[in-house]
């Protein structure tokens, strides 16, 4: 049971990542004036993070489902998943009107609040559950 | 520390796998991001740096739905009439002070007021609450996503005829 548990949840997981990057990776511009809207970046960066973070997402997420690579996966996951739950939060606190760009570029889709903190929070658990857990001998 | 050393080697390769395919896209691209965008002087960058309050497309979009705002395009008047945010007056940038002068258009200074142009690149939005900022209108933010980001979010926009 715990065994299918794990297998559906790193499934769920590199699935999920995969899906949040294709929209980044189509289209890197709109993904960069996302990034740059939370205003957190030196301008320098923002380009080359808007570039890297997609494929981050995409070899982390397929390193999810490789034993031997499956703790390095998950560490950049929950990492990811870390630093954008920390931007969603202090753009919160600093009143920004900013769309997350998580799971979708479109405009007005996914406007950042509290729940993007509380979704997030339970996705950094099941990442570092599905990405360090060994089945039950 | 032994099991710690493979675990941040394999968090390394990912990384370099990662930046490697991100380069190899990147430079097979029609129109290549390039690794440093010139984003200080972007209209939104420019509007913070001034103290300007920025709107969201979510929050316009209520406020379109519910009329609490005057919505003023910055725009001039053709690019207007061929098309603008439901319930938007024109206020052409370059005619704002005439226009209000002439009290050609009812506003109160305490009144909450959106401006808005036609892209994100665009800058007579933010020029237009600057310039009413300046004359006494506080109550004033920028919707610097324009009509275009409204029109990609499925915005309704009326045609004037």
């Amino acid at each position: 049971m715990n065994a299918r548990l794990l297998l559906v949840a790193r499934l769920f997981l590199a699935g999920l990542f995969i899906y949040a990057s294709l929209p980044k990776l189509l289209a890197p511009q709109d993904f960069a004036l996302v990034v740059f809207r939370y205003h957190l970046l030196p301008d320098g960066l923002i380009n080359t993070v808007a570039l890297l973070l997609p494929w981050l997402e995409i070899c982390a997420a397929l390193a999810l489902l490789f034993p031997a690579w499956r703790p390095a996966g998950a560490l950049w996951l929950s990492g990811l998943l870390g630093l954008a739950t920390a931007a969603i939060a202090i753009s919160l606190v600093r009143g920004l009107d900013i769309d997350c760009g998580c799971f979708t570029l479109q405009p007005g889709r996914s406007h950042i609040g509290l729940w993007n903190l509380v979704r997030n929070g339970a996705l950094i658990a099941l990442t570092l559950w599905a990405g360090w857990s060994k089945p039950a001998p | 520390m032994k099991a710690l050393f493979p675990l941040l080697l394999r968090a390394a390769a990912i990384l370099l796998f990662a930046a490697v395919s991100c380069a190899a896209l990147n430079w097979l691209r029609r129109e290549p991001l390039p690794l440093r965008g010139e984003w200080s002087k972007h209209v939104e960058h420019r509007a913070l740096k001034a103290g300007l309050n920025l709107l969201g497309i979510s929050t316009l979009q209520q406020a379109v739905a519910s009329g609490s705002s005057r919505i003023l395009d910055a725009r001039p008047t053709a690019d207007f009439r061929a098309g603008h945010l439901p319930g938007a007056q024109s206020l052409p940038f370059e005619l704002a002070a005439e226009l209000l002068a002439s009290m050609q258009l009812d506003l109160q200074r305490d009144q909450s007021i959106i401006t808005y142009c036609a892209r994100n690149d665009c800058d007579e939005g933010l020029e237009l609450a600057l310039f009413l900022r300046r004359t006494g209108y506080t109550n004033t933010v920028l919707y610097a996503g324009g009509l275009a980001e409204w029109r990609a979010a499925g915005g309704k926009v009326e045609v004037e005829r």
